[in-house]
């Protein structure tokens, strides 16, 4: 043939994508980034990286990640590309993977996409290629009498991988236990949770560890803090400091963060359109946003069954949230009366009530939340310029002071997690998990 | 005769093996062992993903059971009702009895629910 087909490839394969898949590693200040970003709707989410075009790395990464973080982007077929959100504080671009494109938090709303998708379709880019050596995980081809890569019928190793033996469930069966890590990068869970996990079928027999991927800061040596981990915490550890917060900012960063979790929490039950108006329905700064307006969203949301899919599952009693000291929402949930806003006399001026659902299941926690938003533009509209002087309730519950340092809300009811997962049927697990709104940046300060 | 159809199958199959191969050509890919890792949101996947995989048919097979062997017997029992009489009532009644036994047994194991 003598015909150059390469030009005219080049041009086919332009129209190889209807839309642009990204798979999301979010690090410290990742999930606002990630979020602001998706609101462009230039990407579809891929909730692995083998559906995924993008690999993007969003806020600062910690170099702890660069390992898996690549073995991870090895997954994502051809053509693909990585990029890095970056925020707007200084710090190291992310290691392990050649960046090819850089966005600054402030400059999402100038990309050029077509440059974007040119860069990924190039043969050339620097990753459309293997980046790892072709090596099995372990050797096993050629060993074992069936070239199954051991002894014996459980011993074998196929593809590197030895098969998981069997330990006796709950009724007494001996069925294949299987170990599995949830996370830390599961798109609809908290970053940088892991969860070390002992499955049988879609059953969780036990949790054998929980860990944080984000190393441990410590909130009074680094001065960087305040934005490294969001205007949520920024504002609880001003207070913690002793500052004075304008409860307007308080309010506002409670109900953004609520919208935020709701709408995640909705995507995760597989409710896709609504979690997207969720999303686009007010901006950061909530800006024009109005009581009835977020009172009819939630309630559109609460159509089709959410209360039936959410009832009876992660029940926690008001005794058993006592006694893990449960924080937020999710004690109040449970039917304790526990909100740091109404010790404060500032509160107290704006006949401010402390909401409680009594179930204690996910379905009240989700209530809670509900009711705390249509409550916090309210308060928002009376408090006008009043400000609160003493530590005040974050969205997420109370943060305090110790001998062990920080006591920061996820670290609280990362209890309730530990004490309920195993049991639960996989789906159960993963709303249960969802509906504690952990935030494991904020579980690794001290 | 069947040289038509003969003709009709090897152009169908070499034309989907053709697109196929056109398919590979043309698509870049990687195909080596990190590539086809299993996705475990996250980390490395410490086992196989042969795995057994257990149902719970029991379940179902315990109230097909029931209502089954219900039918199975009922049908004859219709048939001699009327000449044998209150002996054949007593006896489908105690057959009954016996099968809400398990009926009951099954709602214990939680076979009417649905996950």
């Amino acid at each position: 043939m003598g015909l150059n087909a390469e030009p005219l490839l080049a041009h086919l394969r332009r129209f190889a994508f209807a839309s642009v898949h990204a798979f999301p590693i979010l690090g410290w200040g990742g999930a606002e980034l990630w979020r602001r970003f998706r609101k462009l709707q230039a990407v579809d989410v891929s909730y692995g990286p083998h559906g995924a075009d993008l690999f993007v790395f969003a806020g600062e990464i910690p170099v702890e990640w660069e390992e898996h973080t690549r073995s991870l982007f090895e997954t994502v077929p051809l053509p693909r590309l990585a990029i890095w959100l970056r925020p707007d504080w200084r710090c190291e671009v992310p290691t392990g993977i050649p960046i090819a494109y850089v966005i600054e938090s402030g400059a999402f709303h100038r990309l050029n996409w077509t440059d974007i998708r040119t860069r990924l379709l190039d043969p050339d880019n620097g990753v459309n290629k293997p980046l790892l050596a072709d090596r099995p995980p372990a050797p096993w081809r050629g060993l074992g009498d069936h070239s199954q890569g051991g002894e014996g019928m459980m011993g074998g190793k196929p593809y590197g991988r030895p098969m998981a033996m069997t330990a006796d469930d709950i009724d007494d069966l001996s069925l294949d236990d299987v170990p599995m890590a949830l996370g830390p990068h599961f798109p609809n869970l908290p970053s940088g949770l892991e969860l070390e996990l002992r499955v049988q079928g879609d059953r969780i027999r036990t949790v054998e560890a929980v860990r944080n991927h984000f190393p441990v800061v410590n909130i009074d040596a680094n001065g960087s803090l305040q934005t490294k981990v969001g205007i949520v915490n920024w504002l609880t550890l001003a207070a913690l400091r002793g500052e004075p917060v304008r409860i307007a900012d308080l309010e506002r960063a409670r109900v953004c963060s609520h919208l935020a979790w709701m709408a995640d929490f909705l995507a995760l039950s597989g409710r896709d359109s609504v979690a997207r108006r969720f999303r686009h329905a007010f901006d950061d700064a909530l800006v024009a946003a109005r009581v009835g307006d977020i009172a009819k969203l939630i309630r559109r949301a609460e159509w089709g069954g959410l209360q039936q899919q959410l009832r009876g599952v992660g029940v926690t009693d008001a005794k058993e949230a006592a006694r893990l000291n449960l924080t937020g929402p999710v004690a109040r949930a449970s039917g304790l009366a526990r909100d740091g806003r109404a010790k404060d006399p500032a509160y107290q001026a704006l006949d401010f009530a402390i909401q409680t659902e009594t179930a204690g299941d996910s379905w009240a926690r989700w209530r809670v939340r509900a009711r705390e938003c249509v409550q916090s533009m309210e308060l928002i509209r009376r408090a006008g310029e009043t400000l609160s002087e003493a530590p005040p309730e974050g969205p997420r519950g109370e943060s305090s002071k110790n001998a062990d340092g920080l006591r920061t809300p996820t670290t609280a009811n990362l209890a309730a997690l530990k004490a309920h997962l195993f049991t639960l049927e996989w789906f159960e697990a993963l709303l249960f998990i969802a509906s504690l709104d952990l935030d494991m940046q904020e579980a690794a300060l001290r | 005769m069947y040289l038509n159809a003969l003709l009709f199958a090897l152009f169908g199959v070499g034309f989907a093996l053709v697109l196929l191969w056109v398919g590979r050509k043309l698509s870049p890919h990687i195909n080596t062992e990190p590539a086809r890792r299993p996705f475990e949101s996250g980390m490395d996947p410490q086992v196989h993903a042969w795995n057994r995989f257990h149902v719970r048919y029991l379940n179902y097979a315990l109230i097909f059971l029931l209502f089954d062997m219900e039918m199975a017997f009922m049908y004859p029992w219709a048939v001699v009702f009327l000449d044998v009489g209150w002996k054949a009532f007593m006896e489908m009644g105690m057959f009954i009895v016996i099968l809400v036994l398990g009926i009951l047994y099954a709602w214990r194991e939680k076979a009417f629910e649905w996950d």
